[in-house]
């Protein structure tokens, strides 16, 4: 699937294409990946090619992964919000503080 | 005013309700959360808690917003501990403040709720036989939502 993304000026500079992001883990993904921050491959430089990238990443984690969110820069992000190159991306598994 | 606060200290409460007392206010409502020992029959040696604080307080200021508006609370304090939380120790602190009892209980008890599904904190329940991180069935209705899925990828790249 093939997605066209709009760069912007301070947007990756890759065309568009490949790249690879750095991407926080929080709890048991990051027990799951055996790691607290990961750096992923992407097609897209969107939250849904980052959640495309994770789940090819983690198979092991596929359930909690459908049930995170992703966070961009302190932000719960939307589905096609394009990243940059500066942006901090947190996966958001289902919380329980309290 | 709002306070907010992570700490891997513990939680001073009488210091966190004495931050919402204001001379408008007729009530004041302090809740803490504590560290249970058992929990359906599994003995709980500790607790431990992880965040992510940029989008902890972000979240926390804008429950508070919602709070303010929706129970016109004066002050409030949300205060949650990080790491590890024995038995009995608190692992959060809510203070409210408001003119009325009414409104003050009203939205320590909305706040919690709120808390325990949408601020990203979450806890690692260790006993002597298991030690795993709790990820509960949220509500349809939390921030998380507006990533959409299930999706389709094309996951035949490395």
């Amino acid at each position: 699937m093939r997605e066209n993304v709009t760069q912007q000026n301070d947007s990756f500079s890759t065309g568009g294409t490949i790249g690879e992001v750095s991407v926080k883990l929080f709890a048991g993904l990051a027990e799951s990946a055996g790691t607290k921050e990961l750096r992923v491959a992407v097609k897209r430089y969107t939250v849904a090619g980052v959640r495309c990238a994770l789940e090819a990443r983690l198979p092991q984690a596929a359930s909690l992964l459908s049930r995170s969110a992703i966070a961009v820069d302190g932000r719960y992000g939307t589905k096609n919000q394009i990243l940059h190159s500066k942006s901090e991306i947190a996966v958001i598994p289902p919380v329980s503080g309290g | 005013m709002f306070q907010f606060d992570l700490t891997e200290d513990p939680i001073d409460t009488s210091f966190v309700l004495s931050t919402v007392v204001s001379a408008s206010a007729g009530a004041n409502v302090l809740f803490t959360g504590t560290t249970r020992q058992e929990t359906e029959g599994v003995i709980t040696d500790w607790l431990e808690y992880d965040a992510y604080k940029p989008l902890a307080e972000r979240e926390c200021v804008r429950l508070y917003e919602q709070a303010v508006s929706k129970f016109k609370i004066i002050k409030c304090s949300i205060v949650h501990r990080l790491g590890k939380v024995s038995v009995g120790e608190v692992s959060i602190a809510v203070a409210v403040s408001a003119v009325h009892r009414a409104e003050a209980f009203a939205s320590a008890s909305w706040l919690l709720d709120r808390i325990k599904e949408d601020v990203p904190v979450w806890k690692r329940q260790v006993s002597d036989t298991q030690a795993f991180w709790v990820h509960p069935e949220q509500e349809e209705h939390t921030p998380r939502d507006l990533n959409g899925f299930p999706q389709e990828c094309d996951n035949d790249m490395p």
